[in-house]
């Protein structure tokens, strides 16, 4: 009501003002629009006078009113979830029109349609970019309920893991630490809940995810393969709104608003896993098993003027596994219980300086925190092993308009590193000894600067250049080893003491980064990226999967920094109106300085852990190919992704080769992916997914043989990563019960009900053997999944 | 009060210890679904057998044991077979050599009076029958630091879904690592069991089984040694130098009967080369190729061929310094009745059948123990 008298006023000045200069008699263009059929207001739609390029919503119960001179004009009516009508109208009175605006049952893109070009693929001038939307992510049909942010990353082309369950994902032959992942600008050690099994970002607050996985941008750094960058939504700034959902595993709630219109609003929302039943209902030595996670996510939005805004993002996140003795029956190591606690903190504050509309500066301050720990409780062998990482890090990018066809960026930023290593400390009463490997510090520094030019209407460049400084800082005790023997503990030549505060080595170059698209014909175009990166921190773990109490390593003179050079060329081409999308990249990676393990390597205590790694060379190469349908009922896209990743250990001395120097694949080498999935939407209530996904098993090392060493058989492995798991492929299925969005209601509610794994294929997991004389097998594959597993979650919003 | 078992995650690689305790539990998470179903690959076979080296010497009284087998294919029908009249010897720095000889086919025995010398480097030499040679990387022998204390106690704890009792008691020993770093040890020990039975025969009695015994000639002893993944555990004293190791867990003594229970517990000083391949073997025992196992590690050794440098060769001479002793385990300590053990009865025919003889192997001994006083 107030709002209409604001607009009448307003309006009616403009009308008066108008009136003074023109002789033109100035009418009202007025009317209400309707749902077509049931004839309820619709507040809120736009309607639009595309001639003179003004427009006005209405307010609640449907009414408009717009100030025009006499003329005929062209009128677009819309709203969200409508078929928007578009008429000719010939204004020479007072006109009022009433307009019923028809259901779209199929928009689908209702997030991304605003804030992107449909044909943004083809435009834009990075390749190897995807962005899902929160909307989007929600229709894959999820495990056990869990919507989940990370796994819906794996349907895209060039994303694999190394298996169900493993945390972090490997993009385009990058091990999971090469990629940054980034909420709201603050980078995540540690991606996943329970292990690998659920991700750590509440899908509540998500508003969309992007992956860069090649021609990243110069304003991205510190990591090797990927970015993946997150952004949480910015609170609601009209009224505050409660919602949340009931899971199998996790139940949820979250509340956001204003607490000073317009000025200052905020969001909290938290997840809390309930999944405590299901060991319960286990076999009676599992009762004391104890897994639990939850997080919380915050986000506070202070405006206090039109040029600046100040956003702050909390995150933290924690899971708790505890673990009974019994559950270990035969194993002859036992605590009464252990527990495993792990547990990110992250949180930014971000200054955006909106100087004029030619020139924006954003200034940040980073800060995230990973700790893990391990513990026994008992008093008599009680201990606590922790280990931490902190990355704390101001940040500031320029962006310019210089002219229409230059855009350019210039960013600085400094990062302080902290890695404590595992760290011991017994309880009062322990048997333990307490150990502490030395901490680790060091500084990252990096500047960077970016043009996007449109060099002709057709061709358009976007060329960076990042300069990287890494700087290691003291305590330490500096190891120098001899080239000339192998690098084995006790074989340093040299120990040297560093003081706190002196700078005792120092990496460090250029990161190109050249992005340039040439347009073929309309919808069509071809795309060339190139990018180097540098990394200096790294998640070393001689297991397949790395696991989360995994160490985390700096750069020092022992371990260099690993260096990737991609290379990628795509085709891109939309059709039918941008209904549908086609793209075909291919790419060409190689990685200096790529880490791998020493046979039998220790690298949780070991004090030099330059004496368990390996550094060579690494090859990556793909194809990916994506088609896409985006508008009518059915949408959705098939991917398929051919990819390898090879990695070569060579040295002189034989026991630094891995494979006799010979190139072997790298765990997560899995040459065929295919994807699709499909979503039909036949109503805006009720939507439907299907998604099937193969690929070819990831490599083992299998025995070639066994001998009897002490009594024990002890199999013979010959080369590294030769053969494979069998291929796995799944079907997933959901349904999408809402109500509909368009009508504003006091509560909204929906019924997500899903079947992961529908024909129960039984996926290997792992492939093991067991000698027992009296089976015949000696191999055996373990299925986790080996089953369909339906689930139910319920999702309400106030 | 039945006592948890103690931890010692100090000797057990914490990426182990976290890979078990994560692991199993997680996937009887999913036990609900899990599922483990046989799965056949192509068994894949070595171009050739390779041999297989595996033994010690130490600085104590022998006789000290080298054993020779060959690979064979990663199957249960697979054998592996021994290689036997091979000549076998080791040599000092000095050169002085001394012979190990054939006890049973593909074992090999110094005499009972030789020891190692601390100090002195020791290499093992092989010529198979077919002249194929072969020799070992020098080891040293370090001492080992002295035993402080051995000492026993007593837990039970129910074994799942059965109404009996795990009853045994738990054998630690606690012993001082000297002040310099890169010590690295094992720890082996060796169960002496009297036994009164030399030889059991099943007869039918009125259609029933029953297992007769038959008296031993002379005084008999069974010998059991560790055999499994643990006894392969190698620890080092990398988090812990200079400091006492207390605590160590060595075996299990079951609680079947109240007799005295006799072992001799040996504490073995080695070198880092075999620290590493022992802790490999270890992992590699343990591993069931999950995505959160340590990745396949090959097993390198330390022998070397010497007739063909390419031809490939596994396993381990190891030299080291030891200290041993014997542990006397009071049984009568225990709680309850023991866990009794199915003895068989004497043969009650008459006259009384021939006494069976006390036959020498690796598992029967007649010769009396060291430290044997009862």
């Amino acid at each position: 009501m107030f709002r209409n008298l604001y607009v009448c006023v307003l309006l009616c000045l403009l009308a008066s003002q108008v009136q003074g200069q023109s002789a033109k008699k100035v009418q009202s263009l007025t009317g209400y629009v309707r749902h077509a059929g049931s004839r309820e207001p619709i507040s809120g739609a736009t309607i639009f006078v595309q001639n003179t390029r003004v427009g006005t919503t209405t307010g609640k119960d449907g009414f408009f009113v717009i100030p025009i001179e006499e003329g005929t004009y062209s009128v677009r009516i819309s709203h969200v979830g409508y078929l928007s009508q578009t008429m000719s109208i010939n204004v020479d009175k007072l006109t009022l029109i009433n307009v019923e605006l028809v259901e779209d049952t199929q928009y689908l893109e209702e997030v991304v349609v605003q804030t992107e070009a449909p044909d943004k693929n083809v435009r834009k001038v990075e390749l190897g970019v995807t962005q899902l939307s929160i909307k989007n992510i929600r229709r894959i049909p999820a495990f056990m309920g869990e919507v989940d942010v990370v796994r819906s990353l794996l349907l895209l082309p060039g994303v694999t893991s190394v298996g169900e369950g493993a945390t972090g994902i490997n993009v385009r032959g990058g091990s999971i630490d090469q990629n940054l992942v980034l909420l709201d600008d603050a980078p995540l050690f540690n991606t996943s809940h329970l292990l690998g099994f659920f991700s750590v970002f509440n899908p509540d607050v998500v508003r969309d995810l992007t992956l860069h996985r090649g021609g990243i941008a110069p304003a991205f750094g510190g990591r090797a393969s990927a970015v993946l960058d997150i952004k949480i939504k910015e609170p609601e700034t009209e009224k505050w709104s409660v919602y949340g959902g009931i899971g199998i595993v996790s139940s949820r709630v979250g509340v956001e608003g204003p607490i000073i219109k317009k000025k200052l609003t905020m969001l909290a929302a938290t997840r809390v896993s309930v999944n405590d039943f299901l060991f319960k209902l286990g076999p009676a030595s599992l009762n004391g098993t104890r897994a639990n996670f939850y997080d919380l996510t915050t986000k506070l939005k202070w405006q206090p003027s039109e040029k600046h805004t100040i956003t702050g993002t909390g995150y933290f996140g924690r899971d708790v596994f505890r673990l009974p003795a019994d559950s270990l029956s035969g194993v002859e190591l036992n605590a009464s219980s252990t527990q495993f606690d792990y547990q990110s903190l992250a949180g930014t504050v971000r200054w955006n300086y909106f100087i004029n509309p030619r020139m924006n500066l954003n200034t940040s301050a980073i800060w995230s925190q990973y700790r893990s720990e391990i513990s026994a409780p008992d008093s008599a062998n009680q201990f606590s092993l922790v280990a931490e990482v902190r990355h704390k890090q101001i940040k500031s990018d320029l962006t310019i308009s210089v002219n229409d066809r230059h855009a350019a960026q210039v960013g600085i930023s400094a990062i302080d590193y902290f890695v404590q290593p595992n760290k011991l400390t017994p309880g009062r009463y322990s048997n333990a000894l307490p150990f502490s490997l030395p901490t680790e510090r060091a500084y990252e520094l990096a500047a960077y600067v970016q043009d996007e030019w449109k060099v002709s209407e057709s061709t358009a460049l976007l060329a960076g250049l990042r300069y990287s400084l890494f700087l290691n800082d003291g305590p330490t005790t500096l190891r120098t080893y001899s080239s000339e023997i192998p690098r084995l503990p006790g074989t340093a030549i040299a120990l040297t003491p560093e003081a706190t505060g002196t700078i005792y080595n120092t990496y460090g170059g250029l990161e190109p980064r050249l992005a340039l698209r040439v347009n073929l014909s309309e919808g069509r175009s071809i795309k060339i990226g190139y990018n180097r990166m540098r990394q200096y921190i790294h998640l070393v773990s001689n297991t397949t999967a790395a696991l989360p109490t995994s160490r985390w390593l700096l750069s020092n003179p022992n371990i260099k920094p690993q260096i990737a050079d991609q290379l990628s060329v795509g085709y891109f081409m939309n059709g039918k109106q941008n209904e549908y999308e086609a793209s075909a990249e291919v790419y060409y990676k190689t990685l200096t300085n790529a880490i791998d393990y020493r046979d039998g390597a220790n690298l949780q205590r070991n004090p030099a852990p330059e004496t368990d790694l390996l550094q060579g060379t690494g090859q990556a190469y793909g194809l990916e190919m994506l088609v896409r349908k985006n508008k009518g009922a059915w949408t959705g896209w098939v991917s398929y992704t051919f990819s390898r990743t090879f990695l070569t250990m060579n040295s002189r001395f034989p026991d630094e080769q891995v494979n006799n120097g010979l190139a072997y694949p790298a765990n997560f080498d899995k040459p065929h992916t295919l994807n699709a999935t499909a979503t039909y939407r036949p109503s805006l209530r009720f939507s439907l997914s299907l998604n099937f996904t193969y690929s070819t098993g990831r490599p083992i090392t299998q025995p070639y043989a066994r001998a009897r060493i002490n009594n024990v058989i002890v199999p013979i492995y010959v080369n590294r990563n030769q053969e494979r798991i069998p291929d796995y492929h799944r079907l997933d299925f959901s349904m999408l019960f809402e109500q509909d969005p368009a009508k504003k209601r006091k509560v909204q509610q929906s019924w997500n009900f899903a079947i992961y794994n529908v024909y129960a294929h039984k996926n290997a997991y792992s492939v093991f053997y067991r000698y027992d004389p009296r089976q015949f097998e000696d191999a055996f594959k373990l299925s986790i999944f080996g089953t369909a597993f339906p689930s139910l979650t319920y999702n309400v919003r106030f | 009060m039945p006592r948890s078992y103690p931890t010692t995650f100090r000797y057990l690689s914490i990426g182990r210890l976290l890979l078990r305790r994560f692991l199993v539990p997680l996937f009887l998470y999913v036990a609900l679904i899990a599922c483990v179903t046989p799965y056949q690959p192509e068994t894949k076979s070595l171009p050739g057998k390779i041999l297989i080296v595996d033994g010690y010497i130490t600085n104590q009284l022998g006789p000290h044991q080298v054993s020779l087998s060959y690979t064979a294919d990663y199957t249960n029908a697979a054998v592996n077979y021994r290689a036997d009249k091979a000549t076998v010897y080791v040599t000092d720095s000095t050169g002085k050599r001394q012979d190990l000889g054939e006890v049973s086919p593909g074992i090999y025995r110094t005499p009972a009076s030789f020891s190692g010398v601390t100090g002195q480097s020791y290499k093992l030499n092989i010529t198979l029958a077919d002249g194929r040679r072969y020799e070992s990387v020098p080891e040293k022998i370090k001492a080992a630091p002295p035993v402080l204390k051995v000492y026993d106690e007593y837990t039970q704890k129910p074994i799942p879904n059965t109404r009996i009792f795990d009853k045994g008691f738990n054998i630690y020993l606690d012993t001082q690592d000297p002040a310099t770093p890169g010590d690295y040890y094992r720890w082996k020990w060796t169960n002496f069991d009297p036994i009164i039975f030399c030889e059991t025969r099943s007869k039918m009695v009125r259609n029933q089984s029953i297992e007769y015994g038959y008296y031993c000639c002379q005084q008999c002893w069974d010998v059991r040694t560790c055999t499994g993944p643990a006894c392969l555990n190698a620890t080092s004293d990398e988090a812990i130098n200079g400091n006492a190791i207390s605590r160590q867990f060595i075996l299990r003594a079951p609680f079947e009967t109240y007799d005295r229970y006799y072992v001799e517990i040996e504490q073995l000083a080695i070198s880092r080369a075999a620290y590493v391949y022992y802790k490999t073997i270890g992992n590699l025992t343990s591993s069931n190729g999950g995505i959160f196992d340590a990745a396949p590690a090959s097993v390198r050794g330390n022998m070397r061929s010497l007739t063909d440098p390419n031809e490939q060769v596994f396993g381990f001479f190891s030299a080291a310094g030891a200290q041993k002793l014997p542990y006397v385990v009071d049984r009568t300590r225990g709680e309850g009745s023991p866990n009794s053990k199915v003895l068989p009865v004497p043969d009650p025919a008459l006259p009384p059948p021939p006494c069976a003889p006390c036959v020498e192997s690796d598992y029967r001994t007649r010769i009396k123990p060291r430290w044997w006083t009862f």
